[in-house]
């Protein structure tokens, strides 16, 4: 009432209002809802976002929203008699209900136990669930995204190719041709690289997305001169533009120092995801018809199919499989690797990549820690069933049919499972916020993961199931035919049932799953930790990298961009705290390289046999220093190694080994791939790891600078003190060259290399978890059931002592027992264990699948927590007193 | 809670609170009423379950108002008490009156044997 005018409502945090949503009836949803904004609001506002928060979810969690909309209905439908509502189903079932909850809520230690097992393992499944749902189940923001392909993905297509393939397929309504480009945005702040794409006219109609803003390009602009248009991401036009809805129509510099203008022609939707994820902006490719039909030079591009319609995702990988074979007996340029993999994906795969088996995999393993939960809490009910015995014979001997009793069970077990997933949604609701927001790798499509209703359904489908699961089981149990003798025998009569045996089957199984997972996780550790030692052949430490694109238009010049590299090189070495710098224009362990075929000039590679193919990069005389590259043999490369001068060049000790096996290889001249020329080898450097850690070196060359010029270069800063304490001094160095060069990429060296470990350090670390959980429930289930054991022979045990049994004896055969059942899990568990982590093996660094060490390390480890968890009922046995066992007569 | 025509505690807060408002009784605002009265804290979906049974006994009617931009556009709910209610409020409270009747907390003595 006192609100200002100006007052906005805060929107509710989603996850809880969803909830409520769910809960609430339909008539009065709307109106509450209102009102608890109305609230919400109020709180933020009087106490803060905190407080408020605590409120909605004590709103939740009070479970008032399920009780209104129980009064809700008998508001509706009348108000019955109570005698009439006895026999029927409805209320009945409410009656089970309510039993239900007093049940659990007497035993409460109970009740806490079998709710949190439930919760860990429904809450990992729901937290693991929403990320596939958002990578692979939900729709792609396409037309008919299953119909998108990539085409022979590997390949970069020359536009005569691509022109073949529009031509001589017949299983695609239509190609785009699709090219990544950088881009200098320049104008207002700071200049900045953008990664974008050159894509023919047609690639949105392709992929059947429309901008949110403006329109896609047309026809006329593949018209060399014409097609000045560019369209942006929905992020760079929040980002850059301040989501100003008059962009369309402005001028943007994509090249820099205002050389190449565009005109903004549309802004794509939010939630498109290109198929490249990087790509912020889009301009056409343009067709100059006076360049057919050779296009030399122009194999750059990656190529998108929308196919015809009624033609199947095999059919059109054979017609592009074996049209490629074609193309492949006629240009013998395209490696035999590359035409083998020729196909079409779809084009999710091509966005998901490996992300998909890793995360199935922990889909299974999540899948395996609900099995154990499950088995545990039906261990659990077993054992309360036993000890409900007489209540249960009480209600038969009154007239309860065995099915009557049953129901009543499963109820509470489904309640129970209810409270468990409830728990364990809200925990994964948790823990997904938390992680994706503090993700260490690049997880595609990452922005679509969120706990929604389609995760609720999932934790609701998983919950019930897992309730069956747990309490099927127990239930025909418990309501077995002895229960009639139950009342007259008295309490000894049950210390005879055959529940122990199911119960210890049960433990057996859990074990079993614990050490599959158990196994498949210290693979992954042993495989990291491997990994994590090897030498990647250069020093990461106290090294500062980023990236130059000085823009093509006003750098087109070889001898511009040479003079700039120079100038850049002498401002980074004039700082303090430099030690020294040098450039190379692909940077290991980034992934970008290029590959060139060559051979010896006095040993040419005769006609008919592949050239060998080595890596070749361009780096400044600093280069090798800077990197703490070893030179092995010969020089580095001088300012004197000029374009004008002898042709010379360095390689590593992988190609030196493969130019001259027997001998020294400084002095050969190499070529066959840049004309009649040939580079003397001047030096030989030591091999690093270029692609990733667990990736060996290749053959390698490389040539000074000035004898190519890279339109952009990395520039490797080694520093004195700690690399990132250099970043604003080593960007201003660069600056003062050029204020519109864009700098990205600013990273230490040993954030490069450890990007390349992140993702399979955060899926072990994941599966590592897991494997803790099921262990740790496993422990808790064979506590269960030894302390259980022990509880009921009391009796027994009392006797034994009174006879003079030695106490050390008794409490050996309990802890032997649980050692007994824990060998037949483990058994059982290295047995699937030994086809299970054959899914493993691509993710395996310097591991086999079976390994040794982890294969006997694991039955140890399980002895350990059997030990342990069979300990503390065997010294109870040890305690019992005779008289009183006895006396429980 | 009050299953028959008696009053329950948390109906006769609740009738007094929407009588109290008169026009303005809605699920927030008579939450706040209760909260400035009597210190307690009450749900809104708790607050909705005592209104409900109340309009099932006749003691309070309700109708939605059209929405308001206000609220996320969301409806109100708005709650009056009808004669009914009052006449059992009313009731309810002499029925207090006389259980009262020469009682005194400060005159209370303890028994100690």
């Amino acid at each position: 009432m006192t609100d200002p005018p100006t007052h906005r409502m805060r929107s509710l945090p989603s996850f809880p209002t969803l909830l409520l949503r769910v809960a609430l009836p339909q008539e009065y949803r709307d109106q509450i809802i209102g009102d608890i904004r109305e609230v919400y609001d109020k709180d933020v506002r009087e106490h803060g976002p905190r407080f408020a928060r605590t409120q909605l979810w004590r709103e939740v969690l009070s479970l008032r929203p399920l009780q209104l909309r129980w009064e809700a209905r008998s508001l509706t439908s009348g108000i019955r008699t109570a005698a009439s509502a006895r026999n029927r189903p409805m209320q009945s079932l409410v009656g089970d209900i309510r039993y239900g909850l007093r049940v659990l809520a007497k035993a409460r230690g109970y009740t806490a136990v079998a709710v949190i097992t439930i919760a860990l393992g429904v809450g990992a499944n729901s937290a693991i669930f929403s990320v596939i749902d958002g990578v692979l189940l939900k729709r792609l923001p396409y037309h008919e995204p299953d119909r998108i392909v990539r085409v022979w993905q590997g390949l970069t297509f020359s536009k005569s190719l691509f022109d073949r393939f529009e031509e001589q397929t017949r299983s695609f309504a239509d190609l785009s041709a699709t090219s990544t480009e950088t881009f200098s945005l320049t104008g207002d702040g700071e200049p900045e690289e953008l990664i974008g794409a050159i894509v023919s006219v047609n690639h949105f109609a392709v992929m059947g997305a429309q901008p949110a803003l403006g329109r896609a390009f047309i026809a006329e602009e593949e018209v060399p001169g014409s097609g000045r248009v560019a369209l942006l991401s929905h992020e760079l036009w929040v980002r850059r533009f301040g989501s100003d809805p008059n962009v369309v129509g402005k001028s943007i510099d994509l090249g820099g120092a205002g050389e190449q203008t565009r005109t903004v022609i549309g802004v794509m939707p939010a939630h498109y995801d290109p198929v490249v994820p990087s790509w912020t902006v889009w301009v056409p490719m343009e067709v100059d018809p006076s360049n057919f039909p050779d296009y030399a030079g122009t194999a750059r591009y990656g190529v998108i199919g929308r196919l015809a319609p009624g033609v199947t995702l095999e059919a059109a990988d054979a017609e592009v499989h074996a049209l490629a074979r074609e193309v492949q007996a006629e240009s013998s340029w395209i490696p035999e690797h590359i035409a083998q993999a020729a196909g079409v994906v779809s084009a999710r795969d091509a966005l998901v990549g490996d992300v998909k088996s890793r995360l199935l995999v922990l889909f299974a393993a999540v899948g395996l820690v609900l099995l154990v939960a499950c088995t545990n809490v039906a261990n659990l009910l077993l054992a309360r069933g036993a000890g409900r015995h007489r209540e249960l014979a009480v209600r038969v001997a009154l007239g309860a049919s065995r099915w009557r009793v049953m129901r009543q069970l499963i109820t509470e077990t489904t309640l129970l499972g209810l409270l468990g997933g409830m728990v364990g949604l809200i925990g994964a609701a948790w823990t997904v916020s938390l992680v994706t927001k503090n993700m260490p790798v690049d997880l595609p499509l990452i922005d679509a993961v969120q706990v929604d209703v389609r995760v609720l359904g999932f934790t609701l489908g998983i919950t019930l199931l897992a309730s069956l699961l747990f309490g099927l089981l127990p239930a025909f149990r418990s309501t077995g035919d002895h229960l009639g003798k139950s009342l007259k025998e008295g309490t000894r009569g049950m210390s005879a049932g055959g529940g122990q045996q199911l119960r210890m089957g049960l433990v057996i199984a859990e074990t079993a799953f614990a050490v599959v997972l158990v196994i498949g996780a210290l693979l992954m550790v042993k495989s990291s930790l491997l990994l994590q030692r090897v030498d990647p052949g250069f020093d990461h430490e106290q090294l500062l990298t980023l990236r130059t694109t000085p823009p093509a238009v006003r750098y087109g010049e070889a001898e511009d961009l040479r003079a700039y590299y120079t100038r850049v090189a002498e401002a980074i070495e004039a700082l303090p705290g430099v030690v020294s710098s040098g450039m190379i224009n692909y940077l290991p362990m980034t992934g970008g390289s290029s590959g060139m075929l060559w051979q010896l000039e006095d040993d040419p590679v005769p006609e008919g046999t592949p050239m060998p193919r080595a890596n070749s990069s361009s780096v400044t005389p600093g280069y090798f220093r800077s990197m703490g590259i070893p030179l092995l043999q010969g020089r580095e490369f001088e300012a004197s190694d000029r374009a004008d001068g002898e042709p010379v060049m360095i390689i590593n000790e992988s190609m030196a080994r493969q130019a001259a096996p027997n001998g020294s290889p400084l002095g050969k001249r190499v070529g066959g791939f840049s004309g009649a020329t040939y580079f003397t080898v001047v030096g030989v450097v030591g091999d690093i790891r270029q692609y990733q850690l667990d990736v060996d070196a290749r053959p390698e060359m490389f040539f000074p600078y000035q004898l190519w010029s890279a339109s952009r270069m990395y520039l490797l800063v080694r520093t004195a003190g700690p690399a990132e304490e250099m970043i604003a001094a080593v960007k201003r160095a660069v600056w003062s060259v050029d204020a519109d060069v864009p700098i990205s990429r600013v990273r230490t060296m040993d954030e490069v290399v450890n990007r390349t470990l992140a993702a399979s350090r955060f899926f072990t670390r994941l599966l590592t978890g897991f494997a803790v959980l099921a262990l740790v429930l496993g422990a808790v289930g064979l506590y269960g059931v030894m302390a259980y054991t022990v509880a009921r022979s009391t009796h027994e045990i009392g006797i034994r002592i009174a006879l003079g049994a030695p106490v050390r004896a008794l409490s050996r055969a309990v802890v032997g027992r649980g050692l007994l059942l824990v060998t037949a899990g483990v058994l059982l568990g290295l047995a699937g264990a030994w086809g299970a982590t054959r899914v493993l093996s691509s993710y395996l660094f310097g591991v086999s699948t079976t390994d040794a060490s982890v294969f006997l390390g694991v039955p140890a480890i399980l002895a350990a927590v059997a030990i342990m968890a069979s300990y503390i009922p065997a010294r109870r046995a040890t305690r019992v007193d005779p008289m009183v066992a006895l006396r429980l007569e | 809670m009050g299953k028959g025509t008696h009053l329950g505690e948390a109906e006769h807060l609740m009738l007094l609170a929407v009588w109290r408002l008169g026009k303005d009784a809605h699920g927030a605002t008579i939450r706040e009423e209760i909260l400035e009265r009597t210190g307690r804290r009450l749900s809104l979906s708790a607050i909705y379950v005592t209104l409900v049974r109340l309009e099932k006994k006749g003691y309070v009617s309700s109708f939605l108002a059209d929405p308001t931009p206000v609220r996320g556009g969301k409806a109100k709910r708005f709650f009056t008490v009808k004669q009914k209610g009052i006449n059992e409020l009313e009731q309810s409270r002499r029925r207090m009156e006389r259980m009262w009747e020469g009682l005194s907390a400060a005159t209370h003595r303890e028994a100690v044997s």
